[in-house]
């Protein structure tokens, strides 16, 4: 690594660099307080990404951050210095016919990648053919593609080498678990003295192995591991993770960094417009319930499930006028759930199922919800909860991690293995109109949204506090 | 001179293990009676290089199907080929008639059966035997076949069929020497007119430091090291990857931390265990397969604790007493301190015998300075080394009483 005078804030932007579809979760914890990074660090901070191929930082050109925070430019790391690929159209169409296809599979692409010469993650693989699938819906509804070029090589958008020195701070919020190498950057701080600053969202692959993908769960457990001992300033999302780190921490017998937490916002992107008149055509004079999550084991679809089958197989809530209604690509592991709704005939037709949904149709499912579910196992923070408090709705909520620290006390909590207390609390909520008009009042008058500005400035205020720049 | 010849299923010329290293102790200890000591052994030939044997060692030949469809039987092969096979009984024969020993020392039971002939022999009938105990064999191979993953019913077999092995051993048996007192009290309950001593398994006195390049320093700086050593035994491999490296070694920080020696080391980098965060483990661990006595010592002297995560195993652990004698923090399990019970509450020893306990025990003694023993605790030590051992024991007067002065 580079090494000069110049103590900064250097903010990494290496996993917004490589997205190109809509922010969502750490990408845009990343990009919103990127955004805000001048305002409260002023010109003590500039940007970087890491490239693994050198164990660098580079430091980006202004006019690259820019692009990069508007979903404009996307970079490839796999070949830093790569030129980009070929314009010739016929070629390009048949190896995007290809590409496709293979990308029907993540597993058969990334096989067929490795042969090749590149090394993608399951998630990026996974990343890419959500791309493919938006590009198609994009397509079928006559919109133009989101990114029109290809990607570019990273170190074109850069301007040379962070010039680390011992006064220098490292800011990092990504998916570094993927792109970092963690050791190489514990070597280079013993030898520079710079610091480290890592956003740690969750412990979750270590506390709960056994709702992860099983890749993921030594990927992140190599990467915590290697962590703690490299970082000097642990920004955790909630007061949850952050004991969980300092559990970790203790449970493994490492110092633990200078550690604080941090809410993050809720305020939706400003492009998700609300067409209340249009609810899904599925759900046309329905009264139903929402839960927004990718479909895996941890979200715990199964209690819905098991809580939806129990009370209309009881009649406590009406199958003809009554919906659950799941919005989520199906993940890891549920199999046997996803068989299990549709082999039901109780839960067949009364289970929505909806994926792929844009963020309109996505902001007019949840305006026209009676109510919103989160009863995960446990989340790090748990961001769609607070959205839907935003957004005026009554909760049900699991009381797993941070949730309750999230909710606060406008939330009805179950825990999250109680299927029954779940049922009545369903059954109440759809039957009792006064009483979820009276909670949605509350709502609408005590919630105190936190915005992104809001966010920020306690995030800068805590990275101030944790590493202060001399 | 009188004259014992040990039989073993290892060649001893070059101590490495365990095993070798108390035979060559037997030797020591016959050596300060005036009684040569000789060795033959049969031997897996793959696992020892021309030095490493003698003349009067064989290499063991083909031996029946059913040996090998077992894993870790070969001990137990040894003995019938040795016994069975004419040109190999005719070796051993030879070897007897030409020393003409005043007793055989039977290491292990697994000779037996050769040994067994050759006393069934009228011009050998005479000789005395002495029964050089490692572990009560029987059990501990169920054991090792069970975690192998062999049927219940064929290691139970084997198990049976080593214990009579050794009711026999110690009915013709002169003199029993046992590793530790639990393993006597076994022998004594099989056979009560056994003539069975005590001697525990202990340590060579440390040789003095030589001047010259520290291994130890050389590859640890002056950063604190964990140390371990083992040879390429299952036992020693299983307790490593479930105690130590199950969980990843993120317990230190990722510099060179943990000194693995012996013929372990191929087995533990091989494991899943650790390969499963095999690029964080390689910053921490420095692997001496081969490693010479002075390294090996010096290792042991710059080490800040010594690890001995021993689930299971019968007698006494000889890295144990070598532990002791290094007057360095240990962390062990109660299975690594059999007979060795009498130091179970000395300072400067971490028991854990979980996962986590013993992962627990390594993160505290890390945090610790290293140990400063008290004079006192120095001298109880003392009582780990071999010419304590034998003379504690009472060896050297029985073998005296058995076989006169030299």
């Amino acid at each position: 690594m580079a090494v000069a005078s110049g103590g900064k804030i250097w903010f990494d932007l290496s996993t917004s660099a490589r997205w190109s579809g809509h922010a969502v979760g750490i990408i845009r914890v990343e990009q919103e307080f990127a955004r805000r990074a001048r305002k409260h660090l002023g010109d003590k901070v500039d940007f970087c990404i890491y490239v693994a191929a050198g164990d660098t930082f580079h430091r980006l050109k202004p006019e690259s951050v820019d692009r990069i925070l508007r979903g404009e430019l996307q970079l490839e790391f796999s070949r830093p210095e790569a030129p980009p690929p070929s314009a010739d159209g016929s070629a390009a169409s048949w190896k995007q016919r290809a590409r496709d296809l293979a990308l029907a599979s993540p597993h058969v692409y990334r096989l067929v990648q490795r042969v090749r010469g590149h090394d993608f993650t399951l998630a990026q693989v996974q990343h890419m053919r959500s791309e493919l699938d938006l590009a198609r819906e994009r397509a079928r509804k006559g919109q133009p593609p989101r990114l029109e070029r290809p990607p570019a090589p990273a170190l074109s958008a850069t301007a040379g080498p962070v010039p680390l020195e011992a006064s220098s701070v490292i800011v990092s919020g990504g998916l570094d678990w993927e792109h970092k190498d963690v050791r190489a950057i514990y070597k280079a701080k013993q030898r520079i003295g710079f610091r480290y600053a890592a956003i740690i969202y969750d412990l979750i692959p270590i506390l709960y192995p056994h709702f992860v993908v099983p890749a993921y769960v030594d990927l992140l457990n190599d990467y915590f591991g290697e962590l703690f001992w490299t970082a000097d300033a642990a920004l955790c999302i909630s007061a949850c993770t952050q004991r969980d780190m300092l559990e970790f921490c203790s449970e493994n017998g490492v110092p633990p960094p200078a550690s604080a937490h941090f809410p993050l916002g809720s305020d939706l992107p400003s492009d998700a417009t609300v067409d209340a008149a249009d609810p899904h055509h599925l759900l046309r004079g329905k009264s139903y319930a929402i839960f927004v999550s990718t479909i895996e084991t941890r979200k715990n679809h199964r209690l819905l499930y098991q809580a939806w089958d129990y009370c209309l197989r009881r009649k406590m809530i009406d199958g003809e006028t009554c919906r659950l209604v799941f919005v989520g690509r199906p993940g890891w592991n549920i199999g046997d759930l996803m068989h299990e709704m549709q082999a039901n005939p109780v839960t067949r037709d009364t289970i929505v199922t909806l994926s792929n949904v844009s963020d309109a149709e996505l902001s007019a499912l949840y305006a026209h919800a009676a109510f919103g579910l989160f009863p995960s196992h446990y989340e790090g923070y748990g961001l769609s909860l607070a959205e839907l408090l935003n957004l005026g709705k009554v909760c049900l909520s699991s009381d797993g991690g941070a949730l309750p620290e999230v909710g606060g006390g406008l939330v009805t909590y179950r825990d999250p293995s109680d299927v029954i207390g779940w049922a009545h609390a369903l059954a109440e909520l759809f039957n009792d109109h006064a009483g979820r008009a009276a909670l949605e009042a509350r709502i609408r008058t005590e919630y105190l949204p936190i915005t992104w500005d809001d966010a920020a400035a306690a995030f800068y205020e805590r990275l101030n506090r944790l590493v202060p720049l001399a | 001179m009188r004259r014992v010849l040990s039989l073993a299923t290892y060649p001893v010329r070059q101590p490495q293990h365990g095993g070798q290293r108390r035979v060559a102790a037997f030797r020591e200890a016959y050596g300060r009676l005036g009684i040569a000591f000789h060795s033959a052994c049969v031997y897996e030939a793959p696992h020892f290089k021309a030095d490493e044997v003698g003349a009067d060692d064989l290499p063991l030949g083909p031996v029946a199907p059913r040996w090998r469809d077992l894993p870790f039987v070969s001990d137990l092969a040894s003995g019938e080929f040795a016994a069975e096979r004419p040109a190999a009984y005719e070796h051993f024969r030879s070897v007897v008639e030409r020393l003409k020993p005043d007793a055989l020392q039977l290491e292990h039971p697994f000779l037996w059966p050769l040994v067994k002939r050759l006393l069934g022999e009228p011009q050998f009938s005479g000789l005395k035997l002495i029964y050089s105990s490692h572990n009560w064999e029987g059990p501990l191979k169920e054991e090792i076949l069970l975690r192998s993953g062999v049927s219940t019913a064929d290691a139970a077999e084997v198990g049976r069929a080593i214990e009579r092995m050794e009711a026999e051993v110690l009915a013709r048996a002169d003199i029993t020497a046992a590793v530790s007192a639990s393993d006597a009290a076994v022998y004594r309950r099989l056979r009560p007119e056994a003539t069975v001593l005590v001697v525990a398994n202990g340590v060579n006195r440390p040789p003095p430091e030589t001047a010259g390049a520290s291994v130890a320093e050389m590859n640890f700086g002056t950063n604190r090291f964990l140390f371990f050593v083992g040879s390429a035994y299952p036992p020693n491999l299983e307790g490593f990857s479930k105690l130590v490296t199950d969980m990843g070694l993120f317990f230190t920080p990722p510099l060179k931390s943990l000194a693995v020696c012996g013929g372990v080391s191929d087995l533990i980098f091989h494991s899943a265990s650790y390969q499963r965060f095999i690029h964080a483990n390689s910053e921490r661990v420095h692997f001496f397969p081969r490693v010479s006595d002075a390294d090996l010592s010096d290792l042991k002297r710059a080490c800040h604790a010594v690890l001995l995560p021993i689930q299971f195993g019968g007698g006494s652990n000889l890295k144990t007493a070598e532990a002791l004698a290094s007057g360095r923090w240990m962390v062990t399990t109660s299975t690594a301190l059999r007979g060795f019970e009498a130091f179970e509450d000395e300072p400067g020893i971490l028991t854990g015998d979980t996962p986590k306990a013993f992962r627990q025990a390594m993160i505290e003694v890390l945090r610790r300075p290293p140990l400063q023993l008290s004079p006192d605790a120095v001298q109880r030590r003392e009582a780990v080394y071999w010419d304590r051992a034998f003379a504690d024991g009472g060896f050297e007067a029985q073998v005296k009483v058995l076989l006169g002065g030299a």
